[in-house]
């Protein structure tokens, strides 16, 4: 390798001086990455859109919520994953006639603001321990603004703020015994049973709306790395792999009267937008008053119903899908509906034979097109999920069926017009009513197995009476979260802790936390201590650093002058060093990182999967502000 | 290298010409750097014997030509190493290997080798992926996915103007955002700004992200605007994905040099800093952290990060840098040795950059204004115009440094060096007016000169200053 390097680098271009970014290309389509131009813009990227009805001291209201950046890495440090102040976060509902159009009726748009306590710190996200939404130790807080738009009106509902994300000890009341160290807290069936973050981060807006914005454990749960690995599915106890375990994504939920949209005696549709402003490249120059983007919004992604986008509109389509709206859906995407590409491969792949229907599945284009969730007003309360059937003081609500109506989870509807409302002859219930699947395709619930739903659907036949249904349950070998969801506002799991949480430990994930923190160093029990966790199997060699002296250089006023610094792994100490030149100055310089100070310290160290403490100390009772770092060198 | 392949292949029972036609030689310089690449010759050499064997024994059992066949089993050759770029290489090649494979997997595959280049700043990896574009023609039909992995393909190896033909016909095709961008990249390198302005705004009104808002930045710094770069990087900065990590580490790196520029080192330090946290051992990211160590005068720390960059990327700009720390810290003699390095091998990877750096030392000046001219021809943006203008300044041209030097201020781009060159220019040619402006614009953007151009500049200032008054 070494060899390598030194003879690739002999052939090595200049870099362009024009920025190298080049657009994603066409990536096989995997859940929460569906279309090639929107998988590297993750703030932009929407995962899932959520609604289903719920009832509180009689009150009817309709929960919706939207997940955007995917895959958001827990421990992946506290700055990288913020809702974005110049996109524009949509969810859309169609009434009446606009329901069988796809059409815009109500409109609510989320736009966030973000703000610095103080600039005069490396410390972007937290100066301490926060105890409470936007205190003194929470550097980087957004607040967010909620519009409804409708008939031309906009009226401004409220405003919230988005709650820390939950970085570990700087967080630590989202996680179980409040312990920053501890995994997070499961979700909980009571309000106020809620942390104290996401219970004050539940905003009361006008006209008797709530809101929610801010980071939540990712509710999908899914093998999509087998789906869409040529449908090689696996199989068999201790072989499930879940694609989305251990990941955050960033939500917002809305809960929205029934009264405030004409009442529960309809169904109405269900989509999410988010939008970038375009801008002029060049301004007035450098007494520009307005360099930011303040151009028309131009929307970037789209999504609808679970899977659509992801499953069967092809490659090419991808993106077109992102841009338009769902009144394009008829002329537009209507054949991935009836001619699912996914029905042949079934039919080749897994059966070998033709089961599935490939052909005028008009079935799923009442579900798919247009790409909204019909969610069904008329009925009483979806039921929930908790932690499980049996889940402590928070099991699912009795009834609860992660397949939704293929597991006997239905909705007695007085009202027509669900494409899915059938009479109870077809479900085996009372032939004298009517019935709407209790979860998805009748809104969608938190919990809801949609690869097996999906898939169930898409290899029976609904297309007309009696309905022959295959199932597909536990196709894709994965059968629940990988974490407790709250049957209460905002519903969606607690965030996982950044400095304690686990993935599928099959999937290829970073192995590191990269970790900073900056405090007071001070004598005996008041050294600074930091930590971090590797993740995995194998081995990662880390440099950490503490600095003190070079402090001074940013304006820090009061810096450590002289650092010292210890390693643990539990109780053992595994290093230490005191000025980092006087071991390992080599290897230390090598990495790029080295401390701007002699008397600071460093250590390269190889470790193990594991946690680790790092201790900070002023050389000779030395007190002062200190930073203690860790940085992933390789792999 | 390439003499010896063709050399070798009669005796490996070849006819030369598939040989040639499969090996592409153009001899357009930077072709001949990525040619010669360690990654491009070893999947030569690897299968040369194997593809020509099969050709000679059965060709015909293969729709493509003798040619096709060898670029195909050059970019099949299975990939070795364990980073995410190799694993992803891997992958596709498996795929594409398939009797089934797809343009899709193929395309894929070249994508695959154009980001393993990006980390590396290897060509060779550009090089397999026109071969994989040059695949996807031969099996299937042309199409535009090919011409647009060609057209990126040839941005990076600086063959501007294939690029923008590319990108034109894409345009007129299809016109998505990413061949808009390519046009954009074409365009710009080759100082046609009007044009390319218009193709970003294009880009932005279809797809406003990351790549427009990066591509607007460097724009708005070409024309001037720093502070609209800045605002404009930044929200490129918030929109960069994690999933990206040499993306994000490049914005940032641009962005600490928009801070330095703006006079706030200690920022410039910071963005530097989490620029190689996002990518470590990622040369533009350590060229960032080095260039602000030493504004701050660390010159001893600096010439551990950029020493580090320059092994990594051995390329003048890099150089350039740890030879003047080198010379800061007083280590004369290994800065000499840096810049004997510089000229050794500063042709092959950046002639432009080794073109400003004889003529600052004020070495060599005629081979600077050949360099410089030879990179006009090809890259004629206002930066080639200022390597130009220098160099024809040090060999005493001054009437066609005056005329260089007023085409690379065209667009009142706000670099120090080419403002300070500006200066020194003017002043030559007793425009004391012009040269008392240039050096006035200079001044404030100091912090991202070397040291010794610093040095040159503040006592120009010092010496000049009544002069100039």
């Amino acid at each position: 390798m070494k060899t390598f390097r030194k003879i690739a680098s002999v052939s090595a271009l200049a870099a362009l001086v024009v920025c190298p970014m080049f657009f994603p290309q066409p990536a096989l389509a995997s859940s929460h990455m569906d279309a090639p131009l929107i998988t590297l813009d993750p703030a932009a990227n929407t995962t899932d859109v959520y609604a289903f009805l719920t009832q509180r001291n009689g009150v009817k209201y309709l929960q919706v919520a939207l997940g955007v950046y995917p895959h958001e890495e827990p421990g992946i440090g506290p700055n990288k994953y913020n809702f974005d102040d110049n996109v524009l976060y949509q969810i859309f509902l169609s009434r009446g006639a606009d329901l069988a159009t796809g059409a815009d009726s109500v409109a609510y748009q989320f736009q966030f603001s973000t703000a610095y306590k103080t600039r005069d710190t490396i410390l972007q996200s937290y100066v301490g321990v926060v105890a409470a939404n936007g205190d003194a130790s929470q550097n980087l807080t957004q607040t967010y603004t909620v519009t409804k738009v409708a008939g031309g009106t906009s009226t401004v509902l409220g405003t919230g703020t988005v709650p820390p994300n939950n970085q570990g000890i700087a967080t630590p009341k989202y996680n179980k015994g409040n312990d920053g160290n501890a995994p997070a807290k499961d979700g909980v069936s009571d309000a106020t049973q809620l942390d104290d973050y996401t219970a004050g981060a539940i905003a009361s807006l006008g006209s008797g709306y709530r809101s929610f914005a801010g980071q939540r454990e990712d509710g999908f749960y899914g093998d999509i790395n087998a789906i869409f690995d040529l449908l090689s599915l696996r199989s068999g106890a201790g072989n499930s792999f879940d694609s989305q375990s251990g990941y955050n994504v960033h939500m917002i939920v809305l809960e929205i009267p029934v009264s405030d949209i004409g009442g529960d005696q309809q169904n109405v549709g269900v989509y999410a937008t988010t939008s970038r402003r375009a801008t002029s490249v060049l301004t007035d120059g450098a007494a520009s008053l307005n360099p930011a983007p303040t151009g028309a919004w131009v929307q970037v992604a789209r999504q609808g119903n679970p899977l659509f986008n992801e499953a069967l509109v092809a490659l090419k389509d991808k993106d077109l899908y992102s841009r338009t709206k769902p009144t394009s859906d008829a002329a537009l995407f209507a054949k991935y509906a009836n001619t699912p590409e996914l029905a042949a491969l079934i039919n080749a792949i897994i059966f070998k034979s033709n089961v599935a229907p490939t052909t005028n599945r008009t079935d799923l284009a009442a579900i798919f097109i247009p790409d909204v969730i019909k969610v069904d007003l008329s009925t009483v309360a979806a039921r929930r999920a908790g932690g499980g059937a049996s889940f402590g003081a928070n099991p699912d609500d009795a009834g609860f069926s992660r397949l939704g109506v293929f597991g006997g989870d239905i909705l007695e509807s007085p009202l027509a017009g669900h494409p899915f409302r059938l009479p109870g002859s077809a479900l085996g219930a009372d032939a004298s009513k009517s019935y709407v699947p209790g979860g998805w395709p009748n809104g969608r619930r938190f919990g809801d197995d949609v690869i097996d739903i999906a898939i169930t659907a898409v290899i029976s036949d609904l297309r007309s009476l009696p309905l022959t249904i295959r199932s597909a349950d536990g196709i894709d070998n994965v059968n629940s979260n990988d974490a407790v969801y709250s049957k209460v506002f905002p519903y969606a799991g607690t965030p996982f802790n950044g400095r304690n949480y686990v993935h599928n430990p099959k999937a290829g994930v970073s192995p590191l936390v990269n970790f900073a923190t900056r405090g007071m160093v001070g004598n005996g029990d008041g050294a600074l201590i930091g930590g971090f966790v590797v993740r995995g199997t194998a081995p990662v060699q880390v440099l950490v650093r503490a600095t003190g002296p070079s402090l001074t250089s940013y304006g820090v006023a009061g810096a450590l002058s002289d650092t010292t610094l210890e390693i643990y792994s539990g109780t053992t100490l595994i290093a230490s060093n005191d000025d980092w030149k006087t071991t390992q100055q080599a290897a230390i310089t090598a990495t790029g990182l080295a401390p701007l100070n002699d008397k600071e310290s460093a250590a390269l160290i190889t470790v193990q999967p594991g946690a680790y403490t790092m201790i900070v100390r002023g050389k000779a009772g030395a007190t002062g502000v200190g930073l203690v770092e860790t940085f992933l060198v390789s792999p | 290298m390439l003499g010896k392949i063709i050399f070798i292949l009669p005796h490996l029972c070849v006819y030369e010409a598939p040989l040639r036609e499969a090996t592409d030689v153009r001899f357009h310089p930077s072709e001949f750097y990525a040619m010669t690449s360690p990654t491009f010759r070893k999947a030569q050499l690897l299968l040369l014997s194997l593809a020509t064997f099969t050709a000679c024994l059965g060709a015909t059992r293969f729709q493509s030509g003798p040619a096709d066949l060898l670029n195909e089993a050059i970019i099949l050759t299975p990939q070795a190493g364990s980073d995410r770029e190799d694993m992803e290489i891997a992958q596709w090649q498996k795929k594409s290997r398939a009797t089934d494979a797809r343009p899709v997997d193929f395309e894929r595959l070249g994508w695959a080798y154009v980001a393993k280049a990006r980390r590396t700043l290897d060509a060779g990896y550009y090089k397999l992926a026109e071969k994989t574009a040059d695949v996807m023609d031969a099996k299937f039909a042309p199409s535009a996915e090919s011409r647009l992995l060609r057209g990126h393909v040839f941005h990076n190896l600086h063959r501007f103007a294939e690029a923008e033909t590319l990108a034109r016909a894409l345009v007129a095709e299809r016109g998505m955002a990413a061949d808009y961008a390519l046009l954009c990249d074409a365009l710009m390198e080759q100082g046609k700004l009007t044009a390319a302005v218009a193709a970003c705004q294009k880009l932005v009104d279809l797809r406003p992200g990351v790549e427009a808002y990066s591509r607007i930045a460097h724009l708005r710094w070409l024309k001037g605007d720093l502070t609209g770069a800045t605002v404009m990087m930044e929200t490129a900065g918030r929109a960069a994905s994690p999933r990206d990590p040499e993306s994000r580490a490049w914005l940032l790196a641009r962005l600490s040099g928009y801070y330095l520029q703006g006079g706030d080192a200690a920022r410039a330090l910071a963005v530097a800093e989490s620029a190689i946290s996002a990518a470590s051992a990622y040369p533009p990211a350590l060229l960032a952290r080095g260039r602000a160590l030493l504004f701050f005068g660390k010159n001893t720390d600096a010439i551990s990060v950029l020493q580090r960059a320059a092994d990594l990327n051995p390329l003048p700009e890099y150089q350039w840098w740890l030879a003047d720390a080198q010379r800061a810290a007083g280590e004369e003699a290994d800065a000499v040795k840096t810049e004997q390095a510089i000229k050794a091998r500063g042709e092959t990877g950046d002639p432009r950059t080794l073109a400003l750096f004889l003529a600052t030392r004020g070495d060599a000046s005629d081979e600077a204004v050949r360099l410089a001219r030879e990179e006009l021809a090809n890259r004629a943006d206002v930066l080639t115009h200022d390597a130009l203008a220098w160099a024809l300044a040090a060999k005493g041209d001054l009437a066609g440094a005056q005329a260089e030097s007023t085409l690379a201020s065209a667009e009142h781009t706000r670099d120090a060096r080419l403002l300070w060159h500006a200066g020194e220019i003017a002043l030559a040619a007793g425009d004391r007016a012009k040269a008392a402006q240039a050096f006035a614009a200079a001044r404030p953007l100091a912090a991202t000169l070397t040291p010794s151009e610093r040095t040159r500049l503040t006592q120009r200032l010092a010496n000049t200053v009544a002069v100039l008054r």
